[in-house]
C-alpha cells in the first residue's frame, strides 16, 4: 500500500471512531439546549440555543423563546438526590481506599501461601462478576429488616460491595509492579516495615491510589440500579435514581436531557482527569495491571 | 510487641477487606440461596421449604426460555462488537497521527457514562420522531418518515451496539497498552522480509496482543451477561419480551410479580453462570503469570 493512501485510511478511521464515540452525547446535549418545540421539529444543530432546561431543573421559572416556562415540578427531589450522591460518592471513595490500600499492599507485596492468595483473588474476582440483580434482591429484604432502607449509610454500604473488590484488585497489581529495591534498602537502613510503607511505598504508589479512588468515586456516582431499587422514594434517594422520574414526563425531552447531561458532565470531568493516569499506569480495569 | 510473620501480617491487613466482603457480599447471597429453596412470595403468608421445585420451575418456564435466547444473542453480539471495536480503536490510537491525545480523551468518554445515561442517550438518539439518527437520515434524503428503530426484530442489536459503545473503550485501552510493548524493530524486520500488512499483523502484532484480546473478550462476556440497566432504560425490555434479558426478567419476577422464591432461584442460576465465566477469567489470568 502506498504511504499516502495508508495515512488517509487511518485518518478516516480515526474520524469515524471519534464520530461514533461523540454522536450520542452530541445528540443528548443539543436536545438539552433547545425548546421543546424546536426539539420535536428535528434539528441536527441547536436552534434557538438556551440553557432554560438547566435552569428549570434547578428550580427556576424562565422566559423561553416561545413563552413562559415553569420550573421542573420535581426539582426539589432532584436537588436532594444531587446532595445525597455528593455525600455518598466521596464517602464511598474514602472508605474504599481505607479498606483496599492495606489489602492491596499485603496481597501484592507479601509472600503468602499460594493457595491462600489464589483463594482471596478468586473471592475478589468472584464478587467483581456478580450479577447486580443477584445482590440486589437479598439486599432489598435485608435492608428492610435492618432499617437500612432509605438511609445514606445503607447506600454507601451497597456501593462498597462493588468498589472494594475492584480497587483492591487494581492496587494489588499496582503494588506488585513497584520496584522492591528501595523498600529493601530502607529496611536495611533501619526503617520499620510501617515506616518503609509510609515513606517509600506510599509515595511511589500515590498515582495508583489516586486512580483507584477515582474509579471508586465514578462507580458510586454512576450507580443507577442500587439507588433506584433501595432508595427510590426515600430520603436517601440518589440523583441517578431520581432521573427515572422523567420517564413519565415524555413531553419534556429538554429537561430530561439536561438532567442527564449534568450527571455526565461531572463523570466525564473525573474520567478526563483519570485518563492521564490510565495511560501512564496502564490501569483501566481489574486484571490489566497484573499483566504489566 | 511480638513480631508477626509475613503471612500473619498479610492476613491482618486483608482482614478489613475479608470482613467487609463477608458481611456485605456473602451473607446476602447465602440469604438468597435460602430464599430460593422456599415458596416465599408476596401472597404466601407462611414460608415453607420446597426443596428444588423453584429450580425445576425454571426449566418449565416459557418466558425463561425466551429471555435466555435474548441474553445469549445480546452476549454474543456485544462481545463480538466490543472486541472488534476495541481492536480497531487501539490500532488507530497506536498510530502516530495528529490529535492523538484528543482522540484518546474522546474515546474514553463513553466509558465514563453510567449505563443509565447510555440508555437515555440511546433513547434520544434513536427516537422515532426527533432522534438524531432519524433526522440525519431524513435530511440526507434516505428516508421519508421516521423509523422506529427499537422495534422487535432489531431491538437486541441496538442494545448490543450501545453496550459496545459503553464498554469498548475499556478494551481499547487494554489492547493499546499491549500494543505499546511491541518493539518497532520487529515491524521493520518484517517489512524488509517483504511481509504484507496483513501478514505483519498476524505474525508480529497478534502474538503480543492475544492475551489482551482474550481478557477483553472475557470481560465483555461477564459484563454483558450481568447487565440489566441498559435494557431497562433503553427498550424497557420490549416490545413484549423481545429485548428482555434474563436479568431483567428475574427483576420483574421478583418485584412486579412478588415471587421471591422463584426470583431468588433465577438469580442463583445467573450467579452460577457468572461464576463459571469468572473462573475462566481467573484461569486465563494465572496461566499468563506462570509463563
Amino acid at each position: 500500500m502506498r504511504p499516502i493512501f495508508y495515512k488517509l485510511v487511518i485518518y478516516i478511521a480515526a474520524i469515524l471512531i471519534a464520530l461514533y464515540c461523540l454522536a450520542p452525547i452530541y445528540s443528548l446535549v443539543i436536545i438539552s439546549l433547545m425548546d421543546v418545540r424546536d426539539v420535536v421539529a428535528g434539528h441536527l444543530f441547536p436552534v434557538n440555543p438556551n440553557i432554560n432546561a438547566y435552569l428549570r431543573i434547578f428550580g427556576y421559572d424562565v422566559q423561553g423563546p416561545y413563552g413562559f416556562l415553569r420550573a421542573y415540578g420535581g426539582w426539589r427531589e432532584l436537588m436532594k438526590g444531587l446532595r445525597n450522591i455528593s455525600i455518598i460518592a466521596p464517602a464511598v471513595m474514602v472508605i474504599t481506599i481505607i479498606a483496599a490500600v492495606p489489602a492491596g499492599y499485603a496481597l501484592g507485596r507479601f509472600r503468602i501461601g499460594g493457595r491462600l492468595r489464589s483463594t482471596i483473588i478468586m473471592l475478589l474476582l468472584g464478587s467483581r462478576s456478580l450479577p447486580p440483580v443477584s445482590i440486589a434482591l437479598p439486599y432489598y429484604f435485608l435492608f428492610t429488616r435492618y432499617g437500612l432502607r432509605g438511609t445514606l449509610h445503607g447506600m454507601i454500604l451497597v456501593h462498597l460491595t462493588i468498589t472494594i473488590p475492584i480497587t483492591t484488585w487494581i492496587l494489588m497489581g499496582f503494588f506488585a509492579a513497584l520496584p522492591r529495591d528501595l523498600e529493601k534498602a530502607a529496611r536495611i537502613d533501619g526503617c520499620s516495615r510501617f515506616q518503609a510503607l509510609r515513606r517509600i511505598v506510599l509515595p511511589l504508589a500515590a498515582p495508583g491510589i489516586a486512580a483507584a479512588a477515582v474509579i471508586a468515586f465514578l462507580f458510586s456516582w454512576n450507580d443507577f440500579f442500587f439507588g433506584w431499587l433501595l432508595a427510590q422514594g426515600t430520603p436517601a434517594v440518589t440523583y441517578n435514581a431520581q432521573l427515572s422520574g422523567f420517564f413519565n414526563f415524555q413531553n419534556e425531552p429538554a429537561m430530561f436531557a439536561a438532567a442527564v447531561t449534568v450527571q455526565i458532565l461531572i463523570a466525564a470531568g473525573v474520567a478526563a482527569f483519570l485518563q492521564r493516569y490510565i495511560t501512564e499506569l496502564k490501569i483501566i480495569d481489574p486484571g490489566t495491571v497484573v499483566v504489566e | 510487641m511480638p513480631r508477626l510473620s509475613e503471612r500473619q501480617l498479610a492476613l491482618l491487613l486483608t482482614f478489613p477487606l475479608l470482613f467487609l466482603q463477608f458481611a456485605i457480599c456473602i451473607y446476602p447471597i447465602v440469604y438468597s440461596l435460602w430464599l430460593s429453596f422456599t415458596n416465599a412470595s408476596l401472597l404466601s403468608t407462611t414460608i415453607e421449604f420446597v426443596g428444588f421445585s423453584q429450580y425445576a420451575k425454571i426449566f418449565k418456564d416459557a418466558f425463561m426460555r425466551q429471555t435466555s435466547l435474548v441474553t445469549a444473542r445480546f452476549v454474543a453480539e456485544s462481545t463480538l462488537l466490543i472486541v472488534g471495536l476495541a481492536l480497531l480503536m487501539a490500532l488507530i490510537l497506536n498510530q502516530p497521527i495528529r490529535g492523538r491525545s484528543i482522540l484518546k480523551v474522546i474515546v474514553i468518554l463513553p466509558w465514563a457514562l453510567s449505563e443509565f445515561a447510555v440508555a437515555i442517550a440511546g433513547r434520544f438518539f434513536l427516537d422515532r420522531n426527533y432522534g438524531f439518527l432519524n433526522v440525519l437520515l431524513m435530511k440526507l434524503g434516505l428516508i421519508k418518515e421516521g423509523i422506529y428503530f427499537l422495534d422487535a426484530p432489531f431491538a437486541v442489536e441496538w442494545l448490543s451496539l450501545f453496550f459496545a459503545w459503553n464498554v469498548a473503550p475499556l478494551g481499547a485501552y487494554f489492547i493499546l497498552s499491549a500494543l505499546q510493548t511491541i518493539p518497532m524493530d520487529l515491524y521493520k524486520q518484517a517489512r524488509v522480509d517483504g511481509a504484507s500488512a496483513f501478514t505483519r499483523f498476524r505474525v508480529v502484532t497478534l502474538p503480543f496482543i492475544r492475551y489482551a484480546l482474550l481478557m477483553t473478550m472475557l470481560l465483555a462476556t461477564i459484563l454483558s451477561a450481568t447487565s440489566i440497566v441498559l435494557a431497562f432504560g433503553l427498550t424497557g425490555g420490549g416490545p413484549g419480551l423481545a429485548s428482555t434479558p434474563i436479568t431483567l426478567y428475574d427483576f420483574r419476577v421478583f418485584f412486579y410479580n412478588g415471587d421471591y422464591g422463584y426470583g431468588a432461584a433465577i438469580s442463583w442460576l445467573l450467579l452460577i453462570i457468572a461464576m463459571i465465566l469468572a473462573t475462566a477469567y481467573f484461569i486465563a489470568l494465572t496461566r499468563r503469570r506462570r509463563r
